[in-house]
């Protein structure tokens, strides 16, 4: 009911969906890859790192990749990603 | 991220690896707990390693305890580091910190004065006279007042309009603006003459306003009205006008000079004395213990040596090499021919020098004498042709104040 009524005030107000649904958010710029409002790391290798966010996980799946910075709701992965998943 | 890096050696930061089952969880605690990471990269099964700042290091063991990882540290990077491992090297120390003293004491000082705008200032003058009011290379650049300089040498060098000062740093920027000197100004109504302004025979006229008092083949002294600008009508009565025109007469310049008929022959003994000295913002230091010279006559040879000169930047040091030659002077006696050919350069020189602007030499004549003492002189004339019209303001007071109204002054 909340989660609904969050996304008619989005929808109506034209405000971006990350700020009131509080979903994440990828951006890709070159070699590096941000996500914005991340929980969580579940799982870390050069070829493999699993993130949780809100509403499911994200698979980012690759070769030599790094976490450049890691912040509290922001995360920045760098290397060569090869595949970007939602489950 | 200069900027990061930056921040990063001045505070200071480790390399840690994370070593055990799950490192993420580990990261995920430091995340959440506002433990800033950064540059994680998997090192092996089980191993990350990572950055962190050194206080986010001492909260570390908690967060380890939660996560069943051990942290290990793999290397140290920064300046609180590097402090603490020169800590004991007393000298390297006090010399690092009598290195910034000496470049701060020295950023205190103006090291270069740079003059920008009209070219035709004579750059040596304008830096005499900066230095005379008290801008010169080495001036404390706080005592500088920019307002006072610019008044000072305003006031100093009347060929300029306008000057602007402004230290920057260790450099100063001086700009300048020529005068651009006042055009004769004719007043309205008033009256100007053409009179001589050297003795002389008139050869042309060409005068387009004014009453011509003279003729061609007048003689004509200094002074003499050749054109006037008050002009008597019998209809307008007196007129009062500015007088136009060329005047050129022929004129003479005379100057005597002795005839050398000996000549001056300055040999080289062979015992020289050196004196140097090294100049560092613009004080001159000596680098000898005497400053008399034993010769009785000398020639001196001077070079100065600037450090570094090469560099785009001038530096204020320089060594100045002072040679000192023993000089024995013998006179030999000249042949009339060169004493002749001496004086004529001689009078060659003087003349010139008096010469007007406009003035043509026609012909030069010159004339041996001898004086009382029995000495030969040499007399040269230059026979010239040149305008000789010099305005000048006529001693009349109009009545009427429109230009050329001679309708109250015909009444007088």
């Amino acid at each position: 009911m909340k989660w609904k009524i969050k996304e008619k005030i989005a929808v109506a107000t034209s405000i971006p969906d990350e700020l009131i649904l509080d979903t994440f958010r990828v951006v890709m710029t070159g070699r590096e890859l941000t996500v914005e409002n991340f929980k969580g790391i579940i799982e870390y290798s050069p070829t493999l790192i699993r993130l949780r966010v809100k509403g499911g996980r994200l698979t980012l799946e690759g070769s030599g990749m790094e976490i450049k910075t890691a912040y509290d709701d922001e995360i920045q992965i760098g290397g060569r990603i090869a595949g970007i998943k939602i489950d | 991220m200069l900027f990061v890096r930056l921040l990063g050696f001045l505070r200071g930061y480790i390399t840690v690896e994370i070593i055990g089952r799950s490192p993420q969880r580990l990261i995920n605690i430091c995340v959440a707990r506002g433990i800033f990471l950064w540059n994680i990269r998997c090192v092996g099964e089980g191993r990350v390693q990572g950055c962190m700042s050194i206080n986010a290091f001492k909260n570390m063991p908690s967060a380890t305890r939660k996560s069943a990882c051990r942290v290990r540290v793999v290397s140290r990077h920064g300046l609180p580091f590097l402090i603490h491992r020169h800590r004991r090297r007393y000298v390297f120390a006090s010399g690092i910190i009598a290195l910034i003293i000496i470049c701060h004491i020295l950023s205190l000082f103006v090291w270069k004065i740079e003059v920008t705008g009209s070219e035709e200032i004579d750059r040596a003058v304008l830096m005499d006279t900066l230095s005379k009011n008290g801008l010169k290379v080495g001036t404390l650049a706080s005592s500088v007042d920019n307002n006072a300089i610019r008044r000072g040498v305003m006031r100093d060098m009347e060929e300029l309009s306008w000057v602007s000062v402004m230290v920057n740093g260790s450099g100063a920027e001086v700009e300048v603006r020529k005068r651009v000197p006042k055009p004769d100004i004719i007043e309205k109504g008033k009256a100007y003459n053409l009179v001589a302004s050297r003795n002389g025979v008139i050869t042309s006229l060409n005068i387009s306003q004014g009453v011509t008092y003279v003729d061609v083949g007048n003689v004509v002294y200094k002074g003499q009205i050749l054109v006037s600008g008050v002009i008597e009508t019998t209809q307008a009565g007196i007129l009062t006008v500015p007088s136009f025109g060329t005047v050129t007469a022929t004129t003479w310049y005379e100057e005597t000079t002795p005839v050398p008929d000996k000549q001056e022959i300055r040999t080289r003994t062979g015992d020289t004395k050196s004196k140097h000295t090294l100049e560092i913002f613009g004080w001159n230091i000596p680098l000898f213990l005497s400053d008399k010279i034993s010769f009785e006559n000398f020639d001196r040879v001077s070079r100065v040596n600037k450090l570094w000169r090469n560099s785009k930047i001038d530096l204020p040091f320089s060594f100045h090499y002072d040679k000192f030659y023993d000089i024995e002077i013998n006179y030999k006696k000249l042949p009339l021919k060169e004493g002749i050919k001496i004086a004529k350069n001689n009078l060659k020189d003087k003349i010139t020098s008096e010469l007007g602007p406009e003035a043509i030499v026609n012909n030069i004549t010159y004339e041996q004498w001898v004086d009382q003492k029995g000495k030969l002189n040499l007399t040269a004339v230059y026979e010239c042709s040149e305008n000789i019209g010099q305005k000048k303001e006529a001693l009349y007071e109009p009545y009427g104040e429109d230009y050329g109204s001679g309708e109250d002054g015909g009444d007088n």
